[in-house]
């Protein structure tokens, strides 16, 4: 069974005075397996964010639905749905979004606070995370002290320290230089070799040529999808970079 | 467009976009150049009765006029900087978009322009609106007779003009500067750059806690009215060292010391409480102090002079055993010396004929004089020092009559003991120059005998004796050779008849009464209660006026920086909160925290206030025995009926200030 699944979105927004609809999502329909990391790519305006907000349970879709271990998303109910998307769901951000009054360590132990784990079984939880992310001598520190990259490393320890079904991450590498997005996407490399279900929304064909399959999006919906398989990064980034030649382009793509 | 316009245009379009922030300061502006007018224009009130008790509302008001000039020039300043700070990155996007600093400073030009005129202008039309309505409070307080018509006082306006344009000029120049030395793209930064977490001042801390516990310490310990009177400034200086201090560092401190609990910190409602608090205080720290100063003010100042208004009658009451009163002061060792029972016949005598019944009521002999205790004995001064207190000596016969009590019988060298605020003793030696020393054993305290309540306006402590018919000679003796000729004047007897006091008239009683045949006496002095009166209420009435007065100004400042707080720290949380949400906070948990918060950091002035004036309150009951208040009781109803009223008020601006607050985290 799918871990995701996701059938026929479509998403409509009406401007504030009634008068334009913008169609965001056409027909949007992809599952995704448990253990497996995704790409989704589109120019913006494609409705990524859209698809990321409804995935995370943000937003509403108009119609169509979205399962996430088999249960629809539509079916939760709304007193309990922050405490669905802590357990199920990790969320990592372009803008890090790290508080300044928290420490490092305080920020990643947030969804853990949240839920009312005791501060021992957090801390057990927290060492070896912060040694696979290599973070573990900044934790005392305040986001404002520390890099980009390691504000984001954090940020993906506090999507990664509840053992969520899946990790959501919205541009994960926008906001970093070429050496931490790097470091950032074999990290996810790494994680996702452990298990971990990874959906990334992204602009940057080098981060999507990490992932395993890599969905495009155009205009609301699914146009495209292309499967890593055997191929090597660097092969996957060429084919990558040819079909956004070929979508820019506005013909058909022929696989 | 034509550029000349552009300016002037743009700054009209800054101050109303800004308005959330502009709004209240240019309420602020006229709310203090009304008050500023009022007492201006009150203390030049036009054709006032030339006696003295119509002086004094020129005094009141003069006080008035340099408190609110001071609070204008310092209260305006922090609220201009603080404006500037949250538009320095609008200032720094017009100078990276291309206007040149001079620009700015033509658009910040014309925006004190049309504050100055707006704030000018609608505050002395304010004020004269109030004028009228203040006159007749502060008449109706001062219990004059004479209600003033409407006037427009020229110099008043002219005089807010300059205070005002002058504040407002002085700001404009600060912040010209502020630009000046500050580049655009720092400007730009300024506001995004990253909070850092506060960081622990030991030594501020430290300084807080002395200065704090100094301040308490001589409020506590102030025994005497005279000290209570010199050293009042210096306990209040420490008690806002101490206030500024607590809310800038020891408060800090206290957070850490919560967050480095980890059972504690780590519990969902805490977590995000403590962090959020740490955070507050320090942006917040200086308002929070700010607030509870001034409400530590409007509290003090209102309930001490509401205490002092409403026990006016209580201390007319102690000074009038009957609504006329004579007071005689005599040398006993003349040839022919003073008859008390003459004079008493002569008054009641010399009024019937004129067709006023005048019944005498009381009469008492008091001798009085000024001791400096020292190695252990109590030796008598002619004048009065710091140090000093008085004795009131009176024979068993007049205190019963003072009291209504039994006259008690006491043996020479015994004496019944009471003293305002000195702390009861056994033993009083008296040490008289060359003369022996007197010692004096107190009778054991007996419920029969109530404190004498007795008139003796004394910044200083009074010991009031009560001793034989012997002792009292003895003292009279005694002291007269130690002061010599000072000391035959200072037996004092005072005379209390009831009468129609419609009918007299004291200054003309004093010069057309026939006194022969009462001796020799060295001053006379007659009153009525009322007259007595009317000098009182336009003392207390105008210190109440003042303070009701001033509490309302002082209210207005902790009003607007309590919404500016609001306000800000709304902005702040904002994004704080998207984010918390986003990771899985719920939006009632977001709530409750933001709640809990608000609470604590809005109340916290307050309580720390009340503790403030409950350390106060001995202070003040001491310093409200120099207005002859000597009602513990009814100062403490006063204090704490203030602090309800102000609880109430405070609590409604919560509320209101509060909803500004969730409106910006909600959107």
């Amino acid at each position: 069974m799918s871990l995701l699944e996701v059938s026929h979105l479509q998403k409509i927004y009406t401007t504030r005075f009634g008068g334009n609809q913008v169609e965001a999502l056409k027909n949007v329909s992809f599952s995704v397996e448990p253990g497996e990391y995704v790409a989704i790519m589109g120019e913006s305006g494609s409705g990524k964010t859209t698809l990321l907000n409804i995935l995370a349970a943000l937003d509403k879709p108009t119609s169509g639905q979205v399962l996430l271990g088999g249960k629809p998303l539509s079916e939760i109910r709304e007193r309990d749905m922050a405490a669905f998307r802590r357990t199920n769901l990790g969320f990592v951000f372009q803008d890090f979004n790290l508080l300044d009054t928290f420490s490092l360590q305080d920020n990643i132990f947030l969804p853990l606070v949240l839920a009312g784990q005791e501060f021992g079984e957090m801390e057990r939880v927290l060492g070896p995370l912060a040694e696979r992310l290599g973070i573990g001598d900044i934790l005392s520190k305040y986001p404002y002290e520390v890099s980009g990259g390691q504000k984001q490393r954090c940020a993906v320890a506090r999507a990664l320290i509840t053992n969520p079904q899946i990790v959501l991450a919205d541009e994960p590498t926008g906001a970093l230089d070429s050496r931490a997005s790097d470091r950032l996407l074999d990290l996810f490399g790494e994680i996702n070799a452990d298990g971990q279900t990874i959906l990334m929304v992204t602009h940057s064909v080098k981060a999507a040529s990490h992932a395993q399959r890599v969905l495009f999006l155009r205009d609301g919906e699914v146009y495209h999808q292309l499967y890593r398989g055997e191929s090597t990064q660097e092969e996957q980034f060429g084919r990558i970079s040819d079909t956004l030649t070929v979508l820019a382009r506005g013909g058909e793509a022929n696989e | 467009m034509n550029k000349g316009r552009f300016y002037p245009r743009m700054a009209l379009v800054n101050l109303a976009r800004n308005g959330q922030f502009y709004i209240p300061y240019l309420l602020t502006v006229m709310g203090t150049a009304a008050a500023y007018y009022i007492t201006l224009a009150l203390a030049a009130t036009p054709d006032l009765p030339q006696t003295s008790r119509y002086s004094y509302l020129t005094m009141f008001m003069s006080i008035g006029t340099f408190v609110i000039a001071v609070f204008a020039v310092i209260f305006l300043t922090y609220t201009n900087s603080f404006l500037m700070k949250r538009r320095k990155r609008e200032l720094g996007l017009y100078n990276v978009l291309g206007m040149g600093k001079r620009h700015i400073a033509i658009v910040l030009g014309c925006e004190t322009l049309y504050t100055a005129f707006a704030g000018i202008i609608g505050g002395a039309a304010l004020g004269m609106l109030l004028q009228k309505l203040a006159m007749l409070l502060l008449c109706r307080m001062m219990r004059m007779d004479i209600v003033y018509g409407f006037y427009v006082s020229d110099s008043a306006i002219v005089g807010t003009a300059i205070l005002f344009g002058v504040i407002l000029l002085f700001n404009l120049l600060l912040n010209l500067h502020r630009i000046h030395v500050q580049n655009p793209m720092e400007l730009l930064r300024e506001s995004s750059a990253g909070e850092r977490e506060p960081k622990t001042r030991w030594p501020l801390a430290v300084i807080g806690v002395a200065a704090l516990g100094a301040g308490y310490a001589i409020a506590v310990t102030t025994r005497s009215a005279m000290m209570a009177l010199g050293m009042y400034f210096i306990a209040v200086l420490l008690v806002i060292i101490g206030t500024y201090c607590l809310f800038t560092s020891v408060s800090i401190a206290v957070l850490k010391a919560l967050r480095a609990n980890k059972k504690f910190y780590y519990q969902t409602d805490h977590f995000i409480g403590v962090s959020g608090m740490l955070y507050r205080m320090k942006r917040n720290a200086v308002g929070l102090a700010n607030i509870c100063i001034l409400s530590t003010m409007v509290l003090v100042m209102v309930s001490g002079t509401l205490s002092l208004y409403l026990g006016s009658e209580a201390a007319l009451d102690e000074q009038f055993a009957g609504n006329l009163r004579a007071e005689v002061r005599y040398d006993p060792a003349e040839e022919t010396p003073f008859d008390s029972a003459a004079l008493s016949a002569i008054v009641s005598k010399q009024l019937e004929q004129r067709g006023v019944s005048a019944a005498p009521v009381a009469a008492y002999r008091y001798l009085s004089f000024n001791v400096n205790e020292e190695q252990g004995a109590l030796e008598v001064k002619k004048y009065l020092s710091g140090s000093s207190s008085m004795v009131c000596a009176m024979t068993p016969s007049d205190y019963a009559a003072i009291t209504g009590a039994e006259t008690p019988s006491l043996a020479d060298g015994q004496m019944l003991l009471f003293t305002d605020g000195a702390g009861q003793r056994r033993n009083l030696t008296f040490r008289f120059a060359e003369a022996t020393d007197v010692t004096l054993t107190a009778a054991e305290p007996d419920s029969r005998y109530p404190a004498p309540r007795m008139f003796q306006p004394s910044a200083v402590d009074v010991f009031y004796l009560v001793v034989s018919n012997g002792t009292f000679q003895e003292l009279y003796v005694g002291q007269q050779t130690a002061l010599g000729e000072a000391g035959g004047e200072l037996m004092q007897w005072n005379g209390f008849w009831n009468v129609d006091e419609s009918a007299v008239q004291p200054d003309e009683l004093e010069q057309t009464l026939d006194f022969t045949g009462t001796g020799s006496w060295a001053r006379l002095d007659l009153d009525t209660r009322s007259s007595f009166a009317q000098e009182y209420y336009s003392l207390n009435g105008g210190f109440f006026f003042l303070g009701v007065f001033l509490g309302a100004i002082f209210l207005m400042a902790a009003v607007l920086i309590i919404y500016y707080k609001q306000i800000s720290e709304g902005y702040e949380d904002r994004e704080r909160y998207l984010v918390m949400q986003k990771v899985g906070m719920e939006p009632r948990t977001v709530r409750r925290s933001v709640n809990t918060q608000l609470l604590v950091v809005f109340f916290a002035p307050l309580a720390v206030a009340a503790i403030h004036v409950a350390f106060d309150f001995s202070l003040m009951t001491r310093l409200l025995t120099l207005f002859s208040l000597h009602n513990g009781t009814l100062t403490l109803l006063c204090t704490a009926g203030t602090l309800a009223v102000f609880g109430v008020i405070y609590a409604l601006v919560y509320r209101v200030t509060a909803r500004a607050y969730y409106k910006l985290v909600k959107a």
